[in-house]
């Protein structure tokens, strides 16, 4: 939690130097503030097996008992445009997973080049997934939480740069993400889960690329980032100036009422000799109000020196309904199924969830 | 083989060959009406200044992107008067359906912190936001356009 306080310090001071610039040059005149939010209210259980993880960075685990935490969320985002070129974007989270402490997901200054070439500085969410930028955000896709086997990743922020260049050419829509920076993670939930420990992890020196192009059926984003990690387990190094690299597509269809997504990730450590797969292949179907989908994921990580063979697959159906303009109740059933035996994640389990996500 | 039938009932089946016809016609006139499909059109309040844009444009700006093609255009409104010139819209230059346009909006409110883009379901409320708002744009159809004053064509969008 203080890993985290100081990067939400250090995110503020580069938002304060960046507004202190812009003030001085006098950009800024009558900010127009805007308010938006979102929310997530979901309750769920395991019907077969003893726990469900479905929110690895979070660590939301549900058991056989009804539970609310897990994946329950609320998030409010305020905008500030100060010109039409020059806006603060700020959002605060909390999440059932997290004991509900407050936490600042983005805080970032965003400023507009060009029409098509935007400048942003500060703190933003890490976009190495499809769903990264709104993973909290249920609203915006049809699951109850995105596929739990995919986005396993410990650290979901980073305080840096990033240059996002969004054009169209001919009729596909374009867009261009570079950035740059690092996050420390103190008392990691998730590391923590997996090891039993106390784990620290900082991820540093981070260059991404995040590509993506769409039309009105088909969308592709393909991502590659790279970095170092340092790892203390219970203040002990582990890990110090490791060399990492994320790369990722995303491929989503859509044929009238049929959607197709997919996601499909590779992750490596080479001096380390870690690397895992994880993909997604997701079929959605519109029916007025109603979608019904079915999800297979799942997460495999190569047996390497350390003997570790984390394996885990997922299979789930659920059914969203838009009930109103601004409200989305959705049902879903998960079975996962957990071939790790050196390192198991919670082992098998059939689970059942009920939600309701909102924006307002 | 030829059948031949009997005078009467040859004449018979002549008369309701005819009614048959008649109905036919008429089924096809009342039902679908010859009238051509209204155009509907990109408005901005007189003087907007706003010239070329292309459909692209138009797009970009409704997914709540800056425009490139002019830098008259400020904002955009959706036009919620009549439902099905909105789904129209939707289905013409946004490619997409209501449901599948409401998501890719709230997408970029909470990836990029874009504005949300403002809905007006009155016209008095749409023509009086785009005269107080110059270069916003929306759109309607041809006969909403003549009840509004003060806005002028941008484009003919279909």
């Amino acid at each position: 939690m203080a890993g985290r306080k100081f990067q939400v310090v250090q995110a503020l001071m580069a938002v304060v130097v960046l507004s202190g610039c812009l003030l001085h040059s006098q950009v800024v005149s009558a900010a127009d503030y805007k308010f938006n939010g979102f929310g997530s209210v979901v309750v769920g259980t395991v019907v077969e097996g003893d726990e469900f993880l479905a929110d690895y960075p979070k660590t939301g685990l549900y058991d056989t008992d009804l539970s609310i935490d897990p994946d329950t969320t609320l998030g409010l985002q305020l905008s500030s445009y100060f010109t039409d070129e020059f806006s603060l974007i700020a959002q605060l989270v909390v999440n059932g997973a997290l004991d509900y402490d407050p936490v600042v997901d983005w805080l970032y200054l965003n400023y507009y080049l060009t029409p098509e070439l935007s400048l942003q500085a500060g703190r933003k969410r890490l976009p190495l997934y499809y769903y990264s930028d709104y993973f909290d955000v249920g609203y915006a896709y049809y699951w109850i939480r995105p596929p739990p086997d995919v986005y396993t990743w410990q650290i979901t922020n980073y305080n840096g740069v990033n240059l996002l260049y969004e054009t169209g050419i001919g009729e596909w829509d374009a867009g261009l993400n570079l950035y740059y920076g690092s996050e420390e993670s103190e008392d990691n939930e998730l590391l923590g889960l997996l090891f039993s420990a106390k784990v620290d992890e900082t991820w540093k020196d981070m260059v991404g690329i995040v590509g993506m192009i769409s039309n009105h059926w088909l969308e592709v984003r393909l991502t590659h980032m790279q970095g170092l990690v340092d790892r203390t387990i219970n203040g002990v190094p582990v890990i110090n100036d490791i060399r990492q690299l994320f790369s990722g597509m995303s491929v989503n269809m859509t044929f009238d009422q049929l959607l197709i997504l997919s996601e499909f990730n590779n992750y490596r450590r080479p001096d380390d000799d870690v690397e895992h797969n994880a993909y997604m292949l997701s079929f959605g179907y519109q029916i007025g109000d109603l979608t019904p989908h079915l999800t297979r994921s799942g997460f495999r990580q190569s047996m390497n020196t350390l003997g570790n063979d984390e394996e885990h697959y997922t299979t789930s159906v659920g059914l969203r309904w838009d009930v109103v303009d601004n409200i989305a109740v959705k049902l879903q059933y998960d079975r996962v199924k957990d071939n790790g035996v050196i390192v198991p994640i919670k082992g098998d389990s059939k689970s059942i969830s009920l939600g309701m996500d909102f924006v307002f | 083989m030829n059948i031949c039938f009997p005078e009467h009932i040859h004449q018979q089946y002549k008369h309701v060959i005819s009614v048959f016809a008649a109905f036919v016609m008429l089924s096809i006139i009342v039902i679908n009406p010859v009238h051509a499909q209204q155009e509907v059109y990109l408005i901005a309040a007189k003087g907007s200044g706003i010239e070329a844009i292309s459909n692209r444009d138009i797009r970009r700006i409704f997914l709540g992107l800056k425009s490139v093609d002019s830098e008259s255009v400020n904002k955009p409104v959706i036009n919620l008067c009549d439902r099905k010139v909105y789904e129209d819209f939707l289905k013409n230059v946004m490619h997409m359906t209501d449901g599948a346009y409401k998501r890719k909006i709230v997408k970029r409110i909470f990836r990029n912190g874009a504005e949300e883009i403002e809905e007006l379901d009155m016209l008095e409320e749409l023509n009086r936001h785009l005269i107080s708002n110059v270069g916003d744009i929306s759109f309607a159809d041809h006969d909403t356009v003549h009840k509004m004053h003060d806005i002028e064509v941008v484009k003919v969008l279909w």
